[in-house]
């Protein structure tokens, strides 16, 4: 049996990820919620995940910061950002961090489903 | 004329007398002059004190270099400062050597008194000027900076807007695309969960365009001001048809319904219209009729009433008719000791599987209610089963304060008063009336009066609570201790 994947959300405001969670769950995911980059990185110690879906606004640590410790970590984790922000450079950025994705919102669950099966089969 | 008498002029002592004496010339004309010698520290009375011109007086023998001057015209503070030269027939000068003084003019040492002042008043007049300039410069440097300041800020709200806007957009398409899909299960508790993120989130987008579009400019920055202290679920009222509004819902839960095998049934008067925040008093309607649905009983109905209360009193309060909302089932009903409590929130019925709701719903029902100035309460429906009636004044805009609290003199009811006037109720305002005939006046004004007299001993929380209910009349004061 495959074992079941592991995907950290990492949002201040996780009620807006509520959807997805309840996406990921429905396609056979398990789910963990974070609310902020620190402690993201805290939750991936403690339970490692296979792949990170994180937000930009954040306090403590944002998702850009958070996505380069992540990515300092565990080299070969994807991270996908899921950001409201869709300013140019803020897609700079996200590469310049590492990310492997950047999703802007208003976003399709089904699009970052997608995205996940891609680095996760 | 130019007036001297605010100058000060520095005439170097190094002058040996050519024909006038520059100081004493100055000095007549009302100047205040100070003599000091390039090898003093002419600095320091410069720092000393607002110097209008200087006046080099240049030794006849020439026993002054110019390069004595070169600190000061070197130095940017001097430069601003006119200078005038009154040179020696037998000194030829470099005029590059005095390149760095700002609006030097030369004039022979020898020149009469007259061509001096009015010199030296020129120069002064130059210097007003660039100091005018340079101030009209810097003011409009500063104005220019808070401008671009000020123009940063409104770009950063905007910015914060429509990430704010993104970010319910993004929950409101989420889970859109769910239902969209087919991974929600119809009927489900998810997909009520869905419906109402969905209308919670175009609510929430709908009131921060609001915010901006309803200002009288959108390019004012007072707009972005108010924007900022806007709470969140202020009341953004319309006109709206409640009839219309009800069938809308019913539209929306008739799949559910037909999972569960109930019938909608409904009794419209089409003339019931209120001025409400229609997505907040759609929130009640579905809220209501999605509970009538789920608890009602299997293959049973669910019936919603729209109309007119009929008026219970000639006068008053009692006169003005109020827009009934009715939703009943024929489930099992809500048993009587609870009929309060379900409003309570994180209240769940004993039977209530943990899959059907968090117990959150009818608690904003009320809140909603309330901000309308309306009341909500649960009874039993004809026959078997459960009853919410939503009562909503159909109009607050004209006479937002509907009720009156009058007051005795005393400690709660200073309280109160203070709380009323700072707490922006839109229901009561507070009055303490003079005597008898200007009490009478006031209770006739109003919907609605609490009279509190002066010994009132009902604890100030309590009042408070009852006069969130407007319906709440005639308190009682000595039975709500």
């Amino acid at each position: 049996m495959k074992p079941q994947r592991h995907i950290l959300l990492v949002d201040d405001h996780p009620k807006g990820l509520e959807f997805l969670e309840f996406r990921l769950q429905q396609a056979g995911y398990r789910t963990s919620i974070a609310q902020n980059g620190e402690l993201g990185l805290e939750a991936m110690q403690r339970d490692p995940a296979d792949a990170v879906i994180l937000d930009v606004t954040m306090p403590e640590l944002n998702g850009f910061q958070a996505c380069r410790e992540l990515k300092k970590l565990y080299k070969d984790l994807p991270v996908i950002i899921l950001t409201a922000k869709n300013e140019p450079a803020d897609r700079f950025w996200a590469t310049q961090c590492g990310a492997d994705e950047y999703v802007t919102k208003p976003a399709d669950p089904a699009v970052i489903l997608q995205k996940l099966t891609t680095y996760l089969g | 004329m130019t007036s001297l008498s605010n100058l000060t002029v520095i005439v170097s002592a190094t002058h040996r007398r050519l024909g006038i004496s520059p100081a004493e010339v100055l000095q007549r004309a009302g100047a205040e002059t100070r003599i000091c010698s390039p090898q003093l520290d002419l600095w320091a009375t410069l720092a000393d004190r607002t110097v209008d011109a200087i006046v080099i007086a240049v030794g006849e023998d020439d026993s002054v270099p110019m390069a004595v001057y070169a600190p000061l015209y070197e130095d940017p503070r001097s430069k601003a400062i006119p200078c005038l030269l009154l040179l020696p027939q037998s000194v030829s000068l470099n005029v590059a050597s005095v390149a760095g003084f700002n609006a030097v003019s030369m004039l022979p040492a020898d020149c009469d008194e007259s061509t001096l002042l009015r010199s030296v008043a020129d120069l002064t007049a130059v210097r007003r000027r660039v100091t005018e300039y340079e101030t009209e410069v810097r003011e409009l440097t500063e104005c220019l900076r808070n401008e671009t300041l000020r123009g940063d800020g409104l770009e950063k709200k905007l910015g914060n807007i429509s990430h704010d806007l993104r970010n319910m957009l993004g929950v409101a398409y989420g889970f859109s695309c769910n239902l969209r899909d087919g991974v929600v299960e119809p009927g489900s508790a998810a997909e009520r969960t869905h419906l109402l993120r969905i209308l919670e989130a175009i609510d929430g987008a709908t009131h921060l365009l609001d915010s901006l579009i309803g200002s009288p400019s959108r390019t004012d920055l007072r707009a972005v001001r108010r924007f900022s202290s806007m709470r969140p679920g202020r009341v953004q009222r319309t006109l709206v048809q409640v009839g219309r509004l009800a069938r809308e819902v019913l539209s929306l839960l008739q799949q559910k319904a037909n999972t569960r095998d109930v019938r909608l049934c409904e009794d419209i008067d089409e003339s019931v219209g209120v001025w409400a925040d229609a997505l907040k008093l759609k929130q009640v309607v579905v809220n209501l009729v999605d509970n009538a649905i789920k608890y009602g009983s299997r293959g049973g109905e669910v019936i919603v009433r729209v109309q007119w209360s009929q008026p219970t009193a000639a006068v008053g309060k009692g006169s003005r008719r109020l827009a009934l909302i009715s939703v009943c089932d024929r489930g099992p009903g809500v048993p009587e000791d609870l009929r309060e409590r379900v409003f309570e929130r994180g209240f769940r019925g004993a039977q209530e599987e943990p899959s059907m709701g968090q117990g959150i719903g009818l608690d904003l029902v009320r809140e909603i209610v309330v901000q309308h100035g309306g009341s909500i309460k649960c009874d039993a429906a004809e026959g078997s089963g459960a009853a919410f009636h939503v009562s909503i004044p159909p109009d607050l805009r004209e006479r937002d304060r509907q009720g009156l609290l009058v007051l005795r003199d005393g400690e709660t009811s200073r309280l109160l008063v203070n709380l009323l006037g700072n707490s922006d109720n839109p229901h009561w305002q507070a009055a303490a009336p003079k005597d008898d005939s200007e009490l009478a006046h006031l209770v006739r004004s109003c919907a609605a009066a609490i009279l509190i007299p002066a010994n009132c001993e009902t604890s100030t929380s309590d009042l408070l609570a009852r006069l969130g209910a407007p319906e709440t009349r005639n308190v009682d004061t000595g039975d709500s201790r």
